[in-house]
């Protein structure tokens, strides 16, 4: 699966993403958006080059999570009201946190510079802490929680670049 | 008629002799002053009834000199409340405050109370010096005690007596040296109260040399017993808690400081930044930014929990 015969699939689909929330499934009320906002920019205020964004929305059965995830986080066009913090902007330190109100399920994608410096069990376990907030409905709520979970993986996998070679 | 004017003239000669010499002797007390009057008045050639008037003078004067009867008593009072006995009231109350303050200080460091006694200058204690002994024996029964009879103006002239509780009094040149060489320095001051004053404080700081000697400081010898190393434990926190107070304002500025410094370290953390190494990423699934994506999560099942979600992917995956 390559990422031009993924487009088909998800043609139509605004790839627009402002501020950091990305909200197609029409979820977020006024205030919630702002929360949620507030809670990416509080996420990935403390890093240089990376991008935090979340994602709403509400596949079709022929669509799938990660796949969606996987298409956004190369073809979306993430803008900012303010400039990112250096030269990294290329798209390789963005995280997308992807949450499918259809399916209820939720998933990380992650840019080249976190490959092998964060582990599976670790996504996981970020993704846990929002579960119950999640599961009654709360997703501005859950969505904050992981980002705040989200944020100390982050700063691991930083300090892990910073003594090693990738894993 | 000659003759009759030159005796009356040297009759009234004389009488004013002698009785400006009385005069001059009012003034002069004490036993120099009752001397001087003997010798001036043995010089004179007088008719008997010239010498009455003299011996009336000297009969007044060793009234006053001699102490006895109640005067006395006041100074064999027992137990002796304070250590200062002025029953004269020779010194002012300022002068007793501060001679008080010397004695309470002497009184601190030894083990000999100091007890002075003030009599006035040429006055003397109608006892003899076995009487005043057992007095003051049975005054300072089975008690130390330094007992001093001053004489206000005259420090020369003073007596001072040791007691030890177990040796009586003490008949030692040691002890006559304390007050002789006290009294010869504090003679040095011209006023009669600096020179009590010297005398006090002269007795106090010579009178530790005799209390060494007399009753030397018991000094602990190493043991290793267990209240010997109690002591010493003790000891060492006492040594230890002081040097604390000693410091308190350096100890508590450091706390503060390590506080502070602990603080802005912890809140220096807070901005810190993180930036992540740019290095060589292989590029997959011709994608330009990234193609890792985790392992998803599901809320649409209560019953469904995240252990169970764990294992199923990991069976999934073998």
């Amino acid at each position: 699966m390559t990422l031009g015969r993924l487009s088909p699939c998800y043609e139509g689909i605004k790839l627009e993403v402002n501020e950091g929330v990305h909200d197609i499934a029409g979820v977020l009320s006024l205030e919630m958006l702002k929360q949620m906002r507030t809670a990416v920019m509080e996420c990935e205020k403390q890093f240089v080059g990376v991008s935090v964004a979340v994602s709403f929305v509400a596949l079709r059965d022929t669509q799938t999570l990660e796949g969606y995830g996987f298409w956004l986080l190369n073809s979306g066009g993430f803008h900012k009201g303010r400039v990112w913090q250096s030269g990294l902007e290329d798209g390789r330190g963005r995280v997308i946190l992807v949450v499918d109100v259809e399916s209820k399920r939720a998933a990380l994608s992650y840019g080249y510079y976190f490959d092998g410096y964060v582990r599976e069990k670790e996504s996981f376990n970020v993704l846990s802490t929002g579960h119950a907030s999640l599961l009654e409905g709360n997703l501005a709520f859950g969505c904050e929680q992981i980002l705040i979970a989200l944020k100390g993986l982050l700063k691991k996998a930083v300090i892990r670049s910073r003594k090693g070679g990738r894993k | 008629m000659r003759m009759f004017i030159t005796l009356i003239s040297l009759f009234f000669c004389l009488n004013g002799l002698v009785f400006s010499q009385s005069s001059r002797s009012d003034v002069l007390y004490g036993t120099r002053g009752l001397e001087m009057t003997k010798e001036i008045l043995a010089e004179l050639v007088l008719p008997v009834w010239c010498w009455d008037g003299a011996h009336v003078f000297e009969n007044a004067e060793w009234n006053y000199r001699l102490m006895d009867g109640e005067m006395l008593e006041e100074f064999f009072s027992t137990p002796p409340s304070k250590g200062l006995n002025d029953p004269q009231h020779i010194l002012d109350d300022k002068q007793k405050g501060r001679i008080e303050d010397l004695i309470a200080a002497h009184d601190m460091k030894s083990a000999i109370p100091l007890y002075v006694n003030v009599l006035a200058n040429g006055q003397k204690l109608s006892l003899m010096e076995e009487e005043l002994k057992m007095r003051l024996r049975k005054m300072f029964k089975n008690r130390n005690a330094m007992v001093i009879f001053y004489y206000y103006g005259y420090a020369r002239g003073v007596k001072g007596y040791v007691l030890i509780d177990e040796l009586g009094f003490i008949e030692d040149w040691e002890v006559d040296e304390l007050f002789l060489k006290s009294a010869r320095d504090a003679s040095v001051q011209v006023e009669d109260f600096p020179e009590m004053e010297s005398f006090v404080m002269d007795v106090s700081k010579r009178s530790y040399w005799l209390e060494q000697r007399l009753m030397p400081p018991v000094i602990a010898k190493k043991s290793n017993n267990t209240e010997g190393n109690e002591q010493k434990r003790g000891g060492n926190s006492d040594d230890w808690l002081l040097i604390l107070l000693d410091h308190t304002l350096t100890l508590f500025l450091a706390f503060w400081l390590l506080t502070a410094a602990g603080w802005y370290y912890l809140w220096s953390r807070k901005w810190r930044k993180f930036v992540i190494p740019d290095g060589d990423v292989p590029v997959r699934l011709n994608a330009d930014y990234g193609a890792n994506v985790s392992d998803a999560i599901e809320f649409s099942e209560p019953k469904s929990s995240l252990t169970e979600q764990y294992e199923k992917i990991k069976n999934k995956e073998l």
